[in-house]
Protein backbone atom coordinates (compact mmCIF):
# COMPACT_ATOMS: atom_id res chain seq x y z
CA UNK A 1 0.00 0.00 0.00
CA UNK A 2 1.41 3.40 -0.95
CA UNK A 3 0.72 6.80 0.62
CA UNK A 4 -2.02 7.65 -1.88
CA UNK A 5 -3.92 4.44 -1.22
CA UNK A 6 -3.47 4.86 2.51
CA UNK A 7 -4.79 8.39 2.53
CA UNK A 8 -7.78 7.49 0.44
CA UNK A 9 -8.58 4.72 2.87
CA UNK A 10 -8.03 7.05 5.79
CA UNK A 11 -10.54 9.51 4.38
CA UNK A 12 -13.26 6.90 4.01
CA UNK A 13 -12.55 4.97 7.20
CA UNK A 14 -10.25 6.66 9.72
CA UNK A 15 -10.30 3.63 12.00
CA UNK A 16 -7.73 1.96 9.71
CA UNK A 17 -8.56 -1.62 10.53
CA UNK A 18 -6.96 -2.91 7.36
CA UNK A 19 -3.74 -4.90 7.93
CA UNK A 20 -2.01 -3.42 4.88
CA UNK A 21 -2.87 0.07 6.09
CA UNK A 22 -1.46 -0.65 9.51
CA UNK A 23 1.71 -2.00 7.96
CA UNK A 24 2.07 1.15 5.88
CA UNK A 25 1.48 3.34 8.88
CA UNK A 26 4.26 1.57 10.75
CA UNK A 27 6.74 2.51 8.04
CA UNK A 28 5.55 6.01 7.11
CA UNK A 29 5.68 8.64 9.81
CA UNK A 30 3.85 11.22 7.69
CA UNK A 31 0.88 8.93 7.16
CA UNK A 32 0.97 7.87 10.80
CA UNK A 33 0.70 11.51 11.82
CA UNK A 34 -2.20 12.02 9.42
CA UNK A 35 -3.91 8.96 10.85
CA UNK A 36 -3.59 10.32 14.37
CA UNK A 37 -5.04 13.61 13.25
CA UNK A 38 -7.88 11.89 11.39
CA UNK A 39 -8.75 9.78 14.39
CA UNK A 40 -8.82 12.82 16.64
CA UNK A 41 -11.19 14.49 14.20
CA UNK A 42 -13.26 11.31 14.11
CA UNK A 43 -13.71 11.39 17.87
CA UNK A 44 -14.86 14.98 17.64
CA UNK A 45 -17.20 14.11 14.77
CA UNK A 46 -18.69 11.22 16.68
CA UNK A 47 -19.36 13.43 19.69
CA UNK A 48 -20.92 16.13 17.54
CA UNK A 49 -23.29 13.70 15.83
CA UNK A 50 -24.48 12.39 19.17
CA UNK A 51 -27.10 15.07 19.72
CA UNK A 52 -28.92 14.80 23.05
CA UNK A 53 -31.78 12.32 23.01
CA UNK A 54 -35.01 13.79 24.40
CA UNK A 55 -35.84 12.63 27.88
CA UNK A 56 -38.46 9.92 28.05
CA UNK A 57 -38.38 9.10 24.35
CA UNK A 58 -38.44 5.34 24.85
CA UNK A 59 -41.30 5.59 27.35
CA UNK A 60 -43.35 7.71 24.97
CA UNK A 61 -42.82 5.22 22.16
CA UNK A 62 -43.92 2.36 24.38
CA UNK A 63 -46.94 4.34 25.57
CA UNK A 64 -47.81 5.21 21.99
CA UNK A 65 -47.78 1.58 20.96
CA UNK A 66 -50.08 0.69 23.81
CA UNK A 67 -52.55 3.43 22.96
CA UNK A 68 -52.12 3.72 19.24
CA UNK A 69 -51.91 0.38 17.55
CA UNK A 70 -54.35 -2.43 17.12
CA UNK A 71 -53.02 -5.89 17.66
CA UNK A 72 -51.39 -7.37 14.59
CA UNK A 73 -53.39 -9.53 12.33
CA UNK A 74 -53.37 -13.08 13.62
CA UNK A 75 -53.98 -15.75 10.99
CA UNK A 76 -56.64 -18.21 11.97
CA UNK A 77 -55.56 -21.73 11.36
CA UNK A 78 -58.77 -23.22 10.11
CA UNK A 79 -59.82 -20.57 7.65
CA UNK A 80 -59.95 -22.54 4.47
CA UNK A 81 -62.42 -20.63 2.41
CA UNK A 82 -60.77 -18.86 -0.44
CA UNK A 83 -63.47 -16.25 -0.63
CA UNK A 84 -63.14 -15.45 3.02
CA UNK A 85 -59.38 -15.26 2.73
CA UNK A 86 -59.65 -12.93 -0.23
CA UNK A 87 -62.08 -10.72 1.65
CA UNK A 88 -59.78 -10.68 4.65
CA UNK A 89 -56.87 -9.69 2.44
CA UNK A 90 -58.81 -6.78 1.01
CA UNK A 91 -59.88 -5.64 4.45
CA UNK A 92 -56.38 -6.03 5.78
CA UNK A 93 -54.91 -4.09 2.89
CA UNK A 94 -57.46 -1.36 3.40
CA UNK A 95 -56.75 -1.36 7.10
CA UNK A 96 -53.01 -1.05 6.57
CA UNK A 97 -53.46 1.79 4.12
CA UNK A 98 -55.84 3.52 6.49
CA UNK A 99 -53.49 2.94 9.41
CA UNK A 100 -50.57 4.39 7.50
CA UNK A 101 -52.56 7.45 6.53
CA UNK A 102 -53.73 7.95 10.09
CA UNK A 103 -50.32 7.59 11.69
CA UNK A 104 -48.59 9.83 9.18
CA UNK A 105 -51.29 12.47 9.59
CA UNK A 106 -50.82 12.38 13.35
CA UNK A 107 -47.08 12.72 12.90
CA UNK A 108 -47.43 15.62 10.52
CA UNK A 109 -49.97 17.48 12.63
CA UNK A 110 -47.72 17.13 15.67
CA UNK A 111 -44.67 18.19 13.69
CA UNK A 112 -46.55 21.18 12.35
CA UNK A 113 -47.81 22.54 15.67
CA UNK A 114 -44.41 22.08 17.31
CA UNK A 115 -42.37 23.52 14.44
CA UNK A 116 -40.16 26.45 15.46
CA UNK A 117 -42.05 28.89 13.28
CA UNK A 118 -45.27 28.02 15.11
CA UNK A 119 -43.94 28.64 18.60
CA UNK A 120 -45.12 32.23 18.66
CA UNK A 121 -48.70 31.07 18.13
CA UNK A 122 -48.68 29.23 21.44
CA UNK A 123 -47.85 32.44 23.29
CA UNK A 124 -50.84 34.35 21.93
CA UNK A 125 -53.66 35.01 24.36
CA UNK A 126 -55.74 37.82 22.85
CA UNK A 127 -58.79 36.39 21.08
CA UNK A 128 -58.87 36.83 17.32
CA UNK A 129 -62.08 38.26 15.85
CA UNK A 130 -64.73 35.63 15.29
CA UNK A 131 -64.96 36.71 11.67
CA UNK A 132 -61.37 35.62 11.07
CA UNK A 133 -62.10 32.16 12.38
CA UNK A 134 -65.27 31.92 10.31
CA UNK A 135 -63.38 33.13 7.25
CA UNK A 136 -60.62 30.54 7.69
CA UNK A 137 -63.16 27.73 7.88
CA UNK A 138 -65.19 29.15 5.02
CA UNK A 139 -62.07 29.10 2.85
CA UNK A 140 -61.86 25.41 3.62
CA UNK A 141 -65.51 24.95 2.71
CA UNK A 142 -66.82 24.66 6.25
CA UNK A 143 -69.55 26.96 7.57
CA UNK A 144 -69.40 27.31 11.32
CA UNK A 145 -72.55 27.45 13.40
CA UNK A 146 -70.66 29.16 16.15
CA UNK A 147 -67.12 30.17 17.08
CA UNK A 148 -65.83 28.79 20.35
CA UNK A 149 -64.22 31.37 22.61
CA UNK A 150 -60.53 31.78 23.37
CA UNK A 151 -59.24 31.26 19.84
CA UNK A 152 -56.01 33.24 20.00
CA UNK A 153 -54.53 32.18 16.68
CA UNK A 154 -55.96 30.96 13.41
CA UNK A 155 -54.26 30.10 10.15
CA UNK A 156 -55.13 28.08 7.06
CA UNK A 157 -52.08 25.87 7.16
CA UNK A 158 -51.37 23.16 4.62
CA UNK A 159 -50.17 20.05 6.40
CA UNK A 160 -48.67 17.81 3.78
CA UNK A 161 -51.43 16.98 1.33
CA UNK A 162 -54.11 17.83 3.86
CA UNK A 163 -55.99 21.12 4.12
CA UNK A 164 -56.37 22.37 7.64
CA UNK A 165 -57.34 25.20 9.89
CA UNK A 166 -54.74 25.53 12.60
CA UNK A 167 -55.74 27.33 15.78
CA UNK A 168 -54.49 27.89 19.28
CA UNK A 169 -57.03 27.97 22.07
CA UNK A 170 -55.75 30.05 24.96
CA UNK A 171 -57.15 29.63 28.41
CA UNK A 172 -56.43 28.57 31.93
CA UNK A 173 -54.48 25.36 31.96
CA UNK A 174 -52.27 26.35 29.05
CA UNK A 175 -52.67 26.65 25.31
CA UNK A 176 -54.14 23.88 23.22
CA UNK A 177 -53.26 23.51 19.56
CA UNK A 178 -56.45 22.73 17.65
CA UNK A 179 -56.19 21.57 14.06
CA UNK A 180 -59.18 20.77 11.90
CA UNK A 181 -58.35 18.58 8.90
CA UNK A 182 -60.88 18.98 6.13
CA UNK A 183 -62.30 16.01 4.25
CA UNK A 184 -60.34 13.30 6.01
CA UNK A 185 -62.48 11.83 8.72
CA UNK A 186 -60.87 9.58 11.34
CA UNK A 187 -62.66 6.31 11.88
CA UNK A 188 -63.01 6.90 15.59
CA UNK A 189 -61.90 9.18 18.39
CA UNK A 190 -58.62 8.21 19.98
CA UNK A 191 -55.84 9.58 22.09
CA UNK A 192 -52.16 9.41 21.33
CA UNK A 193 -48.83 10.92 22.27
CA UNK A 194 -46.55 12.80 19.92
CA UNK A 195 -43.55 15.06 20.35
CA UNK A 196 -43.95 15.18 24.09
CA UNK A 197 -47.59 16.22 23.86
CA UNK A 198 -50.80 14.46 24.70
CA UNK A 199 -53.18 14.52 21.78
CA UNK A 200 -56.65 13.49 20.73
CA UNK A 201 -58.19 13.08 17.30
CA UNK A 202 -61.94 13.21 16.88
CA UNK A 203 -63.98 12.57 13.74
CA UNK A 204 -66.09 15.64 13.20
CA UNK A 205 -68.40 16.24 10.25
CA UNK A 206 -66.39 15.38 7.13
CA UNK A 207 -63.05 15.94 8.77
CA UNK A 208 -61.00 15.33 11.89
CA UNK A 209 -60.33 17.63 14.81
CA UNK A 210 -56.93 17.29 16.47
CA UNK A 211 -56.13 18.71 19.90
CA UNK A 212 -52.57 18.73 21.21
CA UNK A 213 -51.31 20.13 24.50
CA UNK A 214 -49.19 19.45 27.52
CA UNK A 215 -52.32 18.22 29.28
CA UNK A 216 -55.67 16.88 28.09
CA UNK A 217 -57.56 18.77 30.81
CA UNK A 218 -59.37 21.01 28.33
CA UNK A 219 -59.93 18.44 25.59
CA UNK A 220 -63.47 17.45 26.58
CA UNK A 221 -64.70 21.03 26.70
CA UNK A 222 -63.00 21.93 23.45
CA UNK A 223 -64.30 18.84 21.69
CA UNK A 224 -67.83 19.72 22.78
CA UNK A 225 -67.48 23.34 21.69
CA UNK A 226 -66.01 22.51 18.31
CA UNK A 227 -68.54 19.78 17.63
CA UNK A 228 -71.30 22.31 18.17
CA UNK A 229 -69.50 24.78 15.93
CA UNK A 230 -68.68 22.42 13.08
CA UNK A 231 -71.61 20.04 13.12
CA UNK A 232 -74.25 22.55 14.02
CA UNK A 233 -74.98 23.54 10.41
CA UNK A 234 -74.56 22.02 6.96
CA UNK A 235 -70.88 22.14 6.41
CA UNK A 236 -69.20 21.72 3.07
CA UNK A 237 -70.16 24.19 0.44
CA UNK A 238 -69.91 23.27 -3.20
CA UNK A 239 -66.95 24.63 -5.13
CA UNK A 240 -64.87 25.15 -2.05
CA UNK A 241 -61.12 24.54 -1.99
CA UNK B 1 -25.91 1.56 18.36
CA UNK B 2 -26.34 -0.67 21.34
CA UNK B 3 -27.34 -4.22 20.77
CA UNK B 4 -30.02 -5.88 22.78
CA UNK B 5 -28.30 -7.78 25.55
CA UNK B 6 -29.34 -10.37 28.04
CA UNK B 7 -28.59 -10.09 31.72
CA UNK B 8 -25.21 -11.73 31.21
CA UNK B 9 -24.35 -9.00 28.77
CA UNK B 10 -24.19 -11.28 25.74
CA UNK B 11 -26.28 -10.61 22.66
CA UNK B 12 -29.35 -12.74 22.55
CA UNK B 13 -31.72 -13.71 19.85
CA UNK B 14 -34.75 -11.62 20.69
CA UNK B 15 -36.60 -13.09 17.75
CA UNK B 16 -37.15 -16.30 19.64
CA UNK B 17 -36.69 -15.32 23.26
CA UNK B 18 -39.35 -13.78 25.37
CA UNK B 19 -42.73 -12.66 24.21
CA UNK B 20 -43.52 -10.12 21.60
CA UNK B 21 -44.01 -7.22 23.99
CA UNK B 22 -40.75 -7.87 25.78
CA UNK B 23 -38.94 -8.12 22.49
CA UNK B 24 -40.42 -4.83 21.36
CA UNK B 25 -39.60 -3.09 24.61
CA UNK B 26 -36.02 -4.31 24.46
CA UNK B 27 -35.70 -3.00 20.91
CA UNK B 28 -37.10 0.39 21.86
CA UNK B 29 -34.82 0.75 24.84
CA UNK B 30 -31.76 -0.41 22.93
CA UNK B 31 -32.22 1.54 19.72
CA UNK B 32 -34.52 4.53 20.18
CA UNK B 33 -31.71 6.89 21.13
CA UNK B 34 -29.51 6.16 18.16
CA UNK B 35 -32.49 6.09 15.83
CA UNK B 36 -33.50 9.52 17.10
CA UNK B 37 -30.04 10.84 16.29
CA UNK B 38 -30.17 9.31 12.84
CA UNK B 39 -33.64 10.78 12.29
CA UNK B 40 -32.49 14.13 13.55
CA UNK B 41 -29.66 14.30 11.03
CA UNK B 42 -32.05 13.21 8.30
CA UNK B 43 -34.70 15.85 8.89
CA UNK B 44 -33.10 18.50 11.09
CA UNK B 45 -36.15 18.92 13.32
CA UNK B 46 -36.40 17.69 16.87
CA UNK B 47 -40.16 17.09 16.92
CA UNK B 48 -40.23 15.47 13.51
CA UNK B 49 -37.27 13.29 14.41
CA UNK B 50 -39.15 12.05 17.47
CA UNK B 51 -42.17 11.31 15.32
CA UNK B 52 -40.08 9.47 12.79
CA UNK B 53 -38.66 7.27 15.51
CA UNK B 54 -42.11 6.64 16.92
CA UNK B 55 -43.51 5.77 13.50
CA UNK B 56 -40.53 3.53 12.88
CA UNK B 57 -41.19 1.53 16.00
CA UNK B 58 -44.92 1.35 15.36
CA UNK B 59 -44.17 -0.13 11.97
CA UNK B 60 -41.55 -2.39 13.48
CA UNK B 61 -44.13 -3.67 15.95
CA UNK B 62 -46.39 -4.75 13.14
CA UNK B 63 -43.56 -6.58 11.40
CA UNK B 64 -41.77 -7.87 14.43
CA UNK B 65 -42.13 -11.48 13.40
CA UNK B 66 -39.90 -10.73 10.41
CA UNK B 67 -37.00 -9.93 12.71
CA UNK B 68 -35.06 -13.11 13.35
CA UNK B 69 -32.13 -11.85 15.37
CA UNK B 70 -31.10 -8.69 17.11
CA UNK B 71 -27.88 -8.43 15.14
CA UNK B 72 -29.99 -7.40 12.17
CA UNK B 73 -32.25 -5.14 14.22
CA UNK B 74 -30.19 -2.00 13.88
CA UNK B 75 -30.04 -2.11 10.10
CA UNK B 76 -33.68 -3.19 9.90
CA UNK B 77 -34.87 -0.28 12.03
CA UNK B 78 -32.67 2.18 10.16
CA UNK B 79 -34.16 1.00 6.89
CA UNK B 80 -37.71 1.45 8.20
CA UNK B 81 -36.83 4.92 9.41
CA UNK B 82 -35.30 5.91 6.08
CA UNK B 83 -38.41 4.78 4.26
CA UNK B 84 -40.69 6.56 6.68
CA UNK B 85 -38.68 9.74 6.27
CA UNK B 86 -38.84 9.42 2.49
CA UNK B 87 -42.59 8.85 2.65
CA UNK B 88 -43.18 11.94 4.78
CA UNK B 89 -40.76 13.89 2.66
CA UNK B 90 -42.83 13.08 -0.42
CA UNK B 91 -45.88 14.56 1.24
CA UNK B 92 -44.24 17.50 2.88
CA UNK B 93 -40.97 18.54 1.34
CA UNK B 94 -38.82 19.77 4.17
CA UNK B 95 -36.94 22.88 3.20
CA UNK B 96 -33.22 22.35 3.43
CA UNK B 97 -33.04 25.64 5.27
CA UNK B 98 -34.53 23.90 8.29
CA UNK B 99 -31.26 22.15 8.82
CA UNK B 100 -28.88 24.59 7.25
CA UNK B 101 -30.05 27.71 9.04
CA UNK B 102 -29.31 26.44 12.49
CA UNK B 103 -28.06 29.76 13.69
CA UNK B 104 -31.48 31.29 13.16
CA UNK B 105 -32.90 29.57 16.21
CA UNK B 106 -32.85 31.79 19.21
CA UNK B 107 -34.55 31.18 22.52
CA UNK B 108 -35.58 27.63 21.83
CA UNK B 109 -32.39 25.92 20.80
CA UNK B 110 -32.63 22.46 19.32
CA UNK B 111 -30.32 19.57 20.04
CA UNK B 112 -27.79 20.93 17.57
CA UNK B 113 -27.22 23.89 19.85
CA UNK B 114 -26.84 21.99 23.06
CA UNK B 115 -23.66 20.44 24.32
CA UNK B 116 -20.25 20.88 22.88
CA UNK B 117 -19.04 21.57 19.39
CA UNK B 118 -22.07 23.38 18.01
CA UNK B 119 -19.84 24.68 15.25
CA UNK B 120 -19.12 21.20 13.99
CA UNK B 121 -22.80 20.31 14.22
CA UNK B 122 -23.69 23.33 12.16
CA UNK B 123 -21.12 22.25 9.60
CA UNK B 124 -22.56 18.73 9.51
CA UNK B 125 -26.00 20.20 9.00
CA UNK B 126 -24.73 22.16 6.03
CA UNK B 127 -23.57 19.04 4.25
CA UNK B 128 -25.69 17.91 1.37
CA UNK B 129 -27.81 14.91 2.32
CA UNK B 130 -25.91 12.64 -0.06
CA UNK B 131 -22.78 13.27 2.01
CA UNK B 132 -24.38 13.60 5.43
CA UNK B 133 -26.44 10.43 5.42
CA UNK B 134 -23.69 7.88 4.71
CA UNK B 135 -21.43 9.69 7.14
CA UNK B 136 -24.05 9.50 9.88
CA UNK B 137 -24.67 5.82 9.19
CA UNK B 138 -20.95 5.10 9.32
CA UNK B 139 -19.96 7.18 12.32
CA UNK B 140 -23.12 7.11 14.39
CA UNK B 141 -24.50 3.75 13.33
CA UNK B 142 -21.18 2.00 13.18
CA UNK B 143 -21.96 0.48 9.81
CA UNK B 144 -19.16 -0.47 7.44
CA UNK B 145 -19.04 1.09 3.99
CA UNK B 146 -20.42 -2.16 2.56
CA UNK B 147 -23.32 -2.07 5.03
CA UNK B 148 -24.02 1.57 4.32
CA UNK B 149 -23.99 0.75 0.62
CA UNK B 150 -26.57 -1.97 1.20
CA UNK B 151 -28.74 0.42 3.21
CA UNK B 152 -28.63 3.17 0.65
CA UNK B 153 -28.76 0.98 -2.42
CA UNK B 154 -25.56 2.34 -3.89
CA UNK B 155 -22.13 0.85 -4.50
CA UNK B 156 -19.52 0.49 -1.80
CA UNK B 157 -17.09 2.60 -3.79
CA UNK B 158 -19.69 5.36 -3.99
CA UNK B 159 -20.10 5.26 -0.22
CA UNK B 160 -16.35 5.43 0.26
CA UNK B 161 -16.20 8.46 -2.00
CA UNK B 162 -19.10 10.17 -0.25
CA UNK B 163 -17.83 9.71 3.28
CA UNK B 164 -14.36 10.77 2.14
CA UNK B 165 -15.76 13.93 0.61
CA UNK B 166 -18.03 14.50 3.60
CA UNK B 167 -15.03 14.63 5.90
CA UNK B 168 -13.18 16.77 3.40
CA UNK B 169 -16.03 19.26 3.29
CA UNK B 170 -16.40 19.33 7.06
CA UNK B 171 -12.74 20.10 7.51
CA UNK B 172 -12.97 22.80 4.91
CA UNK B 173 -16.07 24.32 6.49
CA UNK B 174 -14.42 24.35 9.89
CA UNK B 175 -11.29 25.92 8.45
CA UNK B 176 -13.32 28.51 6.59
CA UNK B 177 -12.10 27.24 3.25
CA UNK B 178 -13.96 26.17 0.19
CA UNK B 179 -15.15 22.59 0.52
CA UNK B 180 -13.16 21.68 -2.56
CA UNK B 181 -9.96 22.41 -0.70
CA UNK B 182 -7.72 19.41 -0.79
CA UNK B 183 -6.97 17.42 2.28
CA UNK B 184 -3.76 15.58 2.81
CA UNK B 185 -2.68 16.57 -0.67
CA UNK B 186 -5.31 14.39 -2.31
CA UNK B 187 -7.82 15.39 -4.96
Amino acid sequence: MDCLEFRRLLGSDPQVGDADARAHMATCSACAALAADAQAFEARLSAALAVPVPDGLAERILAARRSDVVEPFQPRRRLGWIALAAAASVLLAFGVVRYRQATSLRAMVAAHVTAPDEHDALAMVAPVPQAEVEHAFADRGVKLADVPPEVAYVSECPIGRWRSVHMVSAGTGGPVSVVYIVRDRAEKASGFHRAGLVAREVPMADGTLFMLAASDARFDALEHAWRNAIEGLPRVASGSN
Amino acid sequence: MTEVASQDGKPRSVGVAGNRQQQFEALVRAHSGELYRYAYWLCGQDALAQDLVQETFLRAWRSLDALRDDIAAKAWLATILRREHARLYERKPMPTTDITDLELSDDTPGPEHRGEDAVLRAAIARLEPKYREPLVLQVLGGFSCAEVAAQLGISESAVMTQVFRARQKLRALLDGKEPEAELHGLP
